[in-house]
């Protein structure tokens, strides 16, 4: 056990470190985005969207669910879609379910819904936050057999909440710039980029939870990732800070290894953490 | 020249500037393009999908609308690329559609082959051929507003083709030198931007409802070709020549 004083004494040399992850995480999200928008201005590091992508005209990148749901569609097997997942599964073996903390853009959305939350939100029921695991895999084997049975890639091309985001760039765009556009796939782009949010403010961060079924399949990768979130036993003083800041509600206090698939490895556990004692940080695979 | 003698309120002032953008799309719609559309008979059954699409279920299965091809498309400035949407008189067949890259406006911003679309698909929704094997529709022109068909030498549809001479059989007569495209045409529709006429004389449709017109178009094509001096003078002297005339005097765009 830690005496108080102690705790004080690390406190004072950590609050250099505090939100450290946070402030790398969020300059990557908006990194990110910034180069998806460049594009629009002929400037082609990344162009395309987070669905699928080409970074510097050569290395195309395709979503991992979306290959499975094209997969799925078109009942065949191409290299050329293989090819461009490769790369996305080589990252994400390494990093685990980090593209839901640090790259998708909703993520930024969703924690600036923060501050308004406090009026409107609403406790999900117990069943849903019980089975919320299962339910989301549900879901996620639920668009793939639609996408089978009509043969259309349903989730990323029509509800996706990264096509549709992009699409609406790209859309209010061409309609500033006057070039050929439909003002009904912008108007529904739109629509369904507001109702995310909106949804969020009363449900916060149901859809990462729950619905998303790209976080869900990149949620699989953080068992076998090599990097991991590892909390030390031997300096934890159980406080529990890191279940409270935890935006996907997986109790990080009481386990060694975070290896839950709703983990987004966004770091805010070790950011609290090192307010207090050092016993929470990233690691490598065994170590 | 001077505005001395208009005198203005700013109350007016700012009344008609705001109504200006209101007026203006008054205007618009009363100009109306579309009847003055070549080949009027023939209705648009489907859209034009990009090059590379070799079977149109595979590419609806495949395609993840991740807009790849519509912002490479942009890069090269080309723009022809847009989703497109659920329109009312197409009905199911649009839902099925929605989201899916197609070239929307011919007139202004058609496809100009590159290639670079399919080159840079992830998904394989578009293969990345030789431009010969495109099958995105056929051009037809249309032979009572072509130039080359009313007694003029115009060519400007031959000169902006990109597959060039295999595309065009020339018909020369006394009646000028007669364009008419062939069944090698990938439907690329730069010709029907280089139109000079007014609406152009070029009307691109789908491989597939070309099926159906081919028969009609061909029997219409060689009527034409096959007329005798007279009636062939009547036809162009008395019907083609006057809408000719009131096309030239569209304005309906500028070059970009």
């Amino acid at each position: 056990m830690i005496q108080p004083q102690q705790i004080q004494s690390n406190n004072a040399v950590s609050k250099s470190s505090y939100l450290k992850y946070n402030i790398i995480r969020r300059c990557i999200m908006l990194i990110i985005l910034m180069l998806f928008l460049l594009q629009i201005v002929n400037i082609n590091i990344l162009v395309g969207s987070l669905t699928g992508s080409v970074f510097l005209s050569y290395i195309s990148l395709l979503d991992i669910f979306a290959y499975l749901e094209t997969v799925f569609a078109s009942k065949t097997f191409t290299i050329l879609s293989f090819i461009s997942v490769i790369p996305i599964i080589i990252l994400y073996l390494f990093f685990g379910r980090a593209f839901c903390g640090w790259i998708c853009p909703f993520d930024l959305l969703f924690s600036l819904n923060e501050k308004m939350r406090i009026f409107l939100t609403k406790k999900p029921s117990k069943k849903l936050v019980n089975n919320k695991k299962t339910i989301s895999f549900l879901i996620a084997f639920f668009f793939l057999t639609m996408s089978a049975l009509i043969s259309i890639p349903v989730f990323t091309n029509y509800l996706s909440h990264l096509t549709n985001l992009y699409r609406a760039i790209t859309l209010g765009y061409f309609a500033f710039m006057d070039l050929p556009f439909e003002i009904s796939v912008f108007l529904f782009s739109f629509g369904m980029l507001l109702s995310f949010i909106v949804f969020d403010l009363f449900s916060p961060r149901l859809w990462c939870k729950v619905i998303c079924p790209v976080g869900r399949t990149y949620g699989v990768f953080n068992k076998v990732s090599i990097l991991t979130i590892k909390r030390d036993t031997k300096t934890c003083i159980q406080c529990r800070a890191c279940d409270d800041v935890c935006y996907m509600e997986i109790k990080p206090s009481n386990k060694e290894a975070i290896r839950d698939m709703d983990c987004i490895m966004c770091g805010r556990c070790i950011d609290t953490c090192s307010k207090i004692t050092q016993s929470m940080n990233f690691r490598l695979w065994r170590k | 020249m001077s505005y001395n003698h208009i005198k203005l309120t700013r109350r007016e002032f700012l009344g008609i500037s705001l109504l200006m953008p209101l007026l203006s799309s008054c205007k618009s719609v009363q100009t109306n393009l579309e009847s003055f559309e070549p080949l009027p008979d023939i209705r648009l059954e489907d859209r034009i999908k990009p090059p590379g699409v070799l079977n149109e279920e595979q590419f609806r299965a495949r395609c993840t609308g991740c807009g790849v091809c519509i912002n490479v498309c942009h890069v090269m400035k080309y723009d022809a690329l847009t989703p497109s949407s659920i329109s009312l008189s197409r009905g199911i067949s649009s839902l099925v559609d929605f989201g899916l890259p197609y070239v929307k406006n011919m007139r202004d911003f058609p496809c100009s082959l590159c290639m670079e679309c399919p080159q840079h698909c992830p998904t394989g929704a578009l293969m990345p051929i030789a431009k010969e094997d495109v099958k995105m529709g056929m051009a037809l022109i249309d032979l009572g507003l072509c130039f080359g068909w009313n007694g003029d030498v115009c060519l400007s549809c031959s000169k902006a083709c990109p597959l060039g001479a295999s595309v065009f059989d020339f018909y020369n007569g006394e009646w000028g030198n007669q364009p008419f495209i062939n069944e090698r045409c990938v439907g690329c529709g730069l010709c029907v931007k280089y139109c000079p006429l007014g609406g152009s004389a070029i009307k691109v449709v789908s491989k597939r409802q070309y099926e159906k017109i081919r028969n009609q178009y061909h029997k219409n094509f060689n009527m034409v070709l096959k007329m005798s001096m007279e009636e062939r003078y009547n036809l162009v002297y008395n019907k083609n020549l006057p809408e000719i005339m009131a096309r030239g005097r569209i304005i309906e765009r500028e070059y970009r």
